[in-house]
């Protein structure tokens, strides 16, 4: 029994630590993940923040890039992370191997689950801004966020066009993403979700060219350098789809729940006023 | 010795029947087969319609390129490994062992990835020809006409790795998210979702490169004697050399640069063929293109058949079948020689 005891007896002395830990406002907070870099930056005092991921300063998939480049850079490396010396790390529920080492070590970890809706992107805000101690920035953030998106409202509900987001290597968004989510508050239908398409899917030229669609996002013509591109680009898809509108949403506005998807949603309404002045 | 003259006549040129039947079979089930049901009737329609629909998009502008790549670059893979082991005199000569389809792979890597391809698009089959150039080059260098199979294989292991590991440097440099995850591509090849932009890039050179390499059958034959009597016959080496390497270069640069490196082909078919065509160079080239062309074809139609969602990779399936036929030709080398 004795063992077991002292177990248990250890465990209680952690949690109360911990729980004495989180009251306290974290001084130096390490973030790993592009999308909890940028949640940072939103929510902290800027001598909070210990480190950001090398992502939160790259212009092609972070929001904030400019803001970024004023922090020290972590490549969620655990060597690096211990030198930062962080009394608390942001990372995404799909944390490097550096993250279990760091555990191991005792440092406080707070995984943040990825978004699949606009809510969660308020919850995000609200554990992000309290683990810091800044809930009163969180709770303004959400309300400018929630303006935000009440203002971009759809009037017409009823007329949804069809539309698909068809991107590198021929991968569609479906079901259970944030992407979808916001199509779907922008007044679009997903052709992904009416074809049960769970998550990103592969989705054969084949199948697509035969859809009827009424809107298609693609990557840009300009972003041609790899071969993952040349299936938006092939000529098979722009003689299907000649006549049905395009749009293209840089990635980096909405891969992370973050208050950016708003320009992602005010893009994706005045675009479905566009085809739907170009049906009538 | 009249019979044995006549018999293989007679048997080349049904060879020859029977591979075009086969390929042309391979032909229509490429045309026929993938992820969108089209009947085999349907797709004939579809394949000569001139209205816009889908079944027409469908077959004319996503497996019609496909398969006239397969087709081309079938023939161009068997065509140069016939061509090379007839040059080199070595049975294990070929395009994928000795490191010219890794070059040119290397090649065609750095034009896409560094942004040259999207500003010059025949850039793309030029960098494939120049890496596979410099991979013919070291090959004639390092192994020479009169090298051993031991070392010629082994300066295709060296030329290989080397282009293989500043493949895979170069794509990790690239400023693409995507671009290391396509190393896979280039290592192992496709023809999937190719369109008729590769098609154009990389056929005007690939026939021209197979048809340098097919007008050296005689040469090719003269040299199975050896060199002095090759020489003596009214053969001239130096050009010989220089079609080779021009047409090798030319065909399998083009090839590798819209498919990427597709092993085995041209080691498997020439020699399935040989023993049909009395060991006469003249005659397993053109039969070995076909066969070339029938193997990727139907190998093209194995991929989509065996995988859902994203396909296998070409080179997967040529290397199953490919390498069993390799470690034959070893076991009997090793009874030969040692």
């Amino acid at each position: 029994m004795r063992p077991e005891r002292s177990v248990i007896g250890l465990f209680v002395l952690f949690l109360a630590a911990s729980s004495a830990l989180a009251e306290q406002k974290p001084e130096r907070v390490a973030s790993t993940h592009l999308c909890t870099d940028q949640l940072l930056m939103l929510l902290a005092e800027p001598r909070q923040i210990a480190s950001l991921s090398h992502f939160a300063s790259n212009s092609s998939m972070s929001m904030m890039a400019d803001a970024a480049e004023l922090y020290p850079v972590n490549h969620g490396l655990a060597e690096e992370l211990v030198l930062q010396k962080p009394d608390l790390i942001l990372t995404s529920q799909f944390g490097s191997p550096s993250i279990l080492i760091l555990k191991s070590l005792d440092y406080r970890v707070l995984s943040i689950p990825v978004a699949l809706t606009l809510d969660d992107i308020r919850k995000n805000i609200m554990t992000v801004a309290e683990a810091i101690g800044e809930s009163d920035r969180g709770q303004i953030l959400v309300k400018q966020f929630d303006d935000e998106i009440n203002e971009m409202i759809v009037a017409d509900e009823v007329r949804r066009p069809t539309m698909l987001i068809y991107e590198a290597n021929g991968y569609t968004t479906g079901e259970q993403t944030l992407r979808s989510d916001i199509l779907e508050i922008a007044g679009f239908s997903n052709l992904a979700t009416q074809l049960g398409i769970p998550n990103d899917q592969y989705l054969p030229l084949e199948i697509l060219v035969g859809q009827p669609l009424d809107a298609l996002m693609t990557a840009s013509d300009n972003e041609r350098n790899a071969l993952a591109y040349e299936v938006p680009n092939h000529p098979a898809l722009r003689n299907a789809f000649e006549n049905v509108p395009r749009i293209n949403i840089p990635g980096k506005m909405w891969i992370c729940g973050t208050p950016f998807v708003t320009e992602a949603l005010r893009q994706l309404v005045n675009f479905r006023n566009e085809v739907l002045a170009q049906s009538l | 010795m009249k019979p044995d003259r006549v018999i293989p006549t007679v048997r080349y040129s049904s060879l020859l029947a029977l591979l075009t039947v086969l390929t042309v079979i391979a032909f229509v089930c490429s045309l026929s087969i993938g992820p969108a049901g089209i009947k085999t009737v349907d797709m004939l329609y579809a394949l000569f319609s001139v209205e816009p629909g889908t079944a027409a998009i469908i077959v004319q502008e996503i497996r019609l390129p496909r398969a006239l790549l397969g087709l081309l670059i079938g023939a161009t893979l068997g065509l140069c490994g016939a061509a090379m082991q007839g040059y080199v005199r070595n049975p294990l000569a070929e395009p994928g062992l000795i490191g010219v389809s890794a070059s040119a792979a290397l090649g065609a890597v750095v034009t896409i990835y560094f942004g040259l391809s999207a500003i010059f698009v025949w850039s793309l089959p030029l960098g494939g020809m120049l890496g596979a150039g410099i991979g013919v080059a070291v090959m004639m260098v390092i192994a020479g006409r009169k090298s051993s199979t031991l070392t010629l294989i082994l300066a295709g292991v060296a030329v290989s790795t080397m282009a293989g590991a500043l493949t895979s440097l170069a794509l990790n440099l690239a400023p693409n998210p995507f671009s290391s995850l396509e190393i896979v591509f280039w290592l192992l090849g496709s023809l999937a979702n190719r369109s008729f932009e590769h098609f154009w890039l990389a056929a005007p050179f690939m026939i021209a490169g197979m048809f340098l390499v097919l007008t050296l059958g005689r040469a090719l034959d003269s040299l199975s004697l050896g060199e002095d009597t090759a020489s003596t016959l009214g053969i001239d080496l130096r050009s010989v050399r220089l079609k080779i390497i021009l047409g090798v270069t030319a065909s399998v640069g083009a090839a590798t640069a819209v498919a990427g490196a597709i092993g085995f082909v041209g080691l498997v078919v020439p020699h399935l063929i040989r023993p049909f065509v009395g060991h006469r160079p003249s005659h397993l080239l053109p039969a070995s293109a076909l066969g070339g062309a029938c193997l990727l074809l139907f190998s093209d139609v194995a991929v989509r058949i065996l995988s859902s969602g994203i396909e296998l990779k070409l080179g997967v399936f040529t290397a199953i079948i490919g390498s069993p036929i390799f470690l034959w030709l070893v076991l009997r080398m090793r009874n030969q020689y040692l």
